[in-house]
């Protein structure tokens, strides 16, 4: 009886089992095999991140392709001592942001009518709560992290949407931990603020986060410039 | 079951924005279930509306599509590399090294065709062992031309040829140690043969062992 020496399937079904670092490790040793349970992996969440990135589907999905070519051919440098989470989410991230700035460049002159068409074009939400769909919700969340810095709108992504603890984050993003909490808070305040002023159906279901981002600004115009900006840009912690 | 005091859950959390509290956590928790204190969640932490955020879903369609997106790309850029190469100026000694080592490849032929009926191929004292499947795989004209140089080893030369000529052929491959496939199954032995369906089976006999690749959906 002839026996099975070799299948693909049956490789791909011992590389289901195997962790992620270990498929990193394989990759080192050349295994396309172990890109493709890479890519089976990490394709949801890294389409996650990017399209929150640079705000569009088919592009996320041009760089998540790139993402992961990068991965390949970076494969000599992981050092196994890294989390292979953080590396990989390090890789697709920089490239979406580069892809996000290069499109962001190009489009600038033709932006001013671009929202405006695409505002035309969008139903508001209704305003009851109940009644807000997901897809609404991902609207409003596009919309108002365009307010955010690439670094805060990275940093809230990561630790908000992803679930990454505050260190994996830190390493991702290339920066301290607590650079890290500095942009959470601010960038949670700025949102709080969008979310207050442009919807504010949701605002008046909120009624004591806006009574609270009043106080806070009336505080902040009265103190003098600096201490203004200190306290706006500092998270609590993190102040003298 | 009792609702969490939001208010002080999120101060306490905006003292310290890295970190989320366990009690935190579970108070997310509570809040997918519980419709009751949804807005005094939202009045304490207006950014809970994000909680909503659709998770993105990814069906095996997309997966295998970006499988084959991924995999078009590795070749496109290992066409790309071959290409570089092969657009580099040629030196004069260069073009000898590829002059050499075609008639080193015609000679390994004929020496596999002499040599082929009066050597046991499964010998395990054979000099010639099969290269590694890895090894098949970089196989080119130009890393086996050396070992065909010279004419003294033209057992071995017959070897190369015949991993050449296997490796040229897509990946067909009459495997002339038994053993050599089942010790390292690389899928890299493969690579002409990148396709999920593709099985090897091997068929041990006394003096040679036969390999059949049976796959469905090649086109020989």
């Amino acid at each position: 009886m002839p026996e099975l020496v070799y299948s693909q399937n049956r490789e791909r079904t011992k590389l289901a089992e195997q962790s992620d670092r270990e498929l990193l490790s394989l990759l080192k040793a050349d295994d396309e095999l172990a890109l493709a349970e890479l890519v089976a992996r990490k394709t949801r969440p890294l389409l996650q991140v990017t399209a929150r990135i640079v705000r569009d589907e088919e592009e996320a999905r041009d760089v998540v392709q790139v993402a992961f070519l990068k991965i390949w051919e970076s494969r000599a440098k992981y050092d196994p001592r890294w989390s292979p989470n953080t590396w990989i989410y390090r890789i697709a991230t920089n490239l979406a942001i580069d892809h996000w700035r290069s499109r962001r460049s190009r489009d600038q002159a033709g932006e001013p009518v671009r929202l405006h068409l695409l505002r035309a074009a969008e139903t508001r939400p209704t305003g009851a709560l109940a009644d807000l769909k997901e897809a609404e919700v991902e609207r409003i969340f596009i919309e108002l992290a365009s307010e955010l810095t690439e670094k805060q709108r990275l940093i809230f992504l990561l630790r908000e949407t992803e679930g990454l603890e505050s260190s994996e984050v830190a390493e991702i993003a290339g920066c301290e931990e607590s650079t890290v909490r500095n942009h959470l808070f601010n960038a949670r305040k700025v949102l709080r603020q969008k979310l207050i002023e442009r919807y504010p159906e949701y605002a008046r279901a909120m009624p004591a986060r806006a009574s609270t981002a009043t106080a806070t600004s009336t505080v902040a115009a009265e103190s003098s410039a600096s201490t203004a900006s200190t306290a706006s840009t500092t998270p609590p912690e993190a102040r003298p | 079951m009792t609702c969490p005091d939001w208010s002080s859950l999120a101060a306490s959390r905006e003292a310290d924005p890295g970190a989320d509290s366990a009690a935190w956590e579970s108070a997310r928790r509570h809040l997918s279930g519980c419709d009751r204190c949804r807005p005094a969640a939202l009045a304490a932490e207006p950014l809970l509306l994000f909680d909503r955020l659709p998770a993105r879903l990814v069906d095996a369609g997309e997966i295998a599509d970006m499988q084959a997106g991924v995999g078009a790309l590795l070749r496109a850029a290992r066409v790309e590399q071959r290409s570089l190469a092969g657009s580099a100026p040629a030196t004069a000694g260069a073009e000898l090294w590829r002059s050499a080592s075609r008639v080193a490849a015609l000679l390994g032929g004929c020496a596999l065709l002499l040599l082929s009926g009066s050597r046991s191929p499964s010998s395990p004292s054979s000099p010639w062992s099969p290269s590694s499947p890895s090894s098949l795989a970089s196989s080119n004209p130009t890393q086996i031309a050396p070992q065909f140089a010279d004419a003294a080893h033209a057992a071995h030369a017959a070897d190369a040829a015949a991993d050449f000529a296997a490796s040229r052929t897509g990946g067909f491959l009459l495997a002339r140690d038994p053993g050599a496939l089942t010790a390292a199954p690389a899928q890299s032995a493969v690579e002409e043969l990148d396709r999920p369906g593709a099985r090897i089976y091997e068929l041990p006999q006394r003096d040679m062992a036969v390999v059949m690749i049976v796959d469905a959906s090649l086109d020989v």
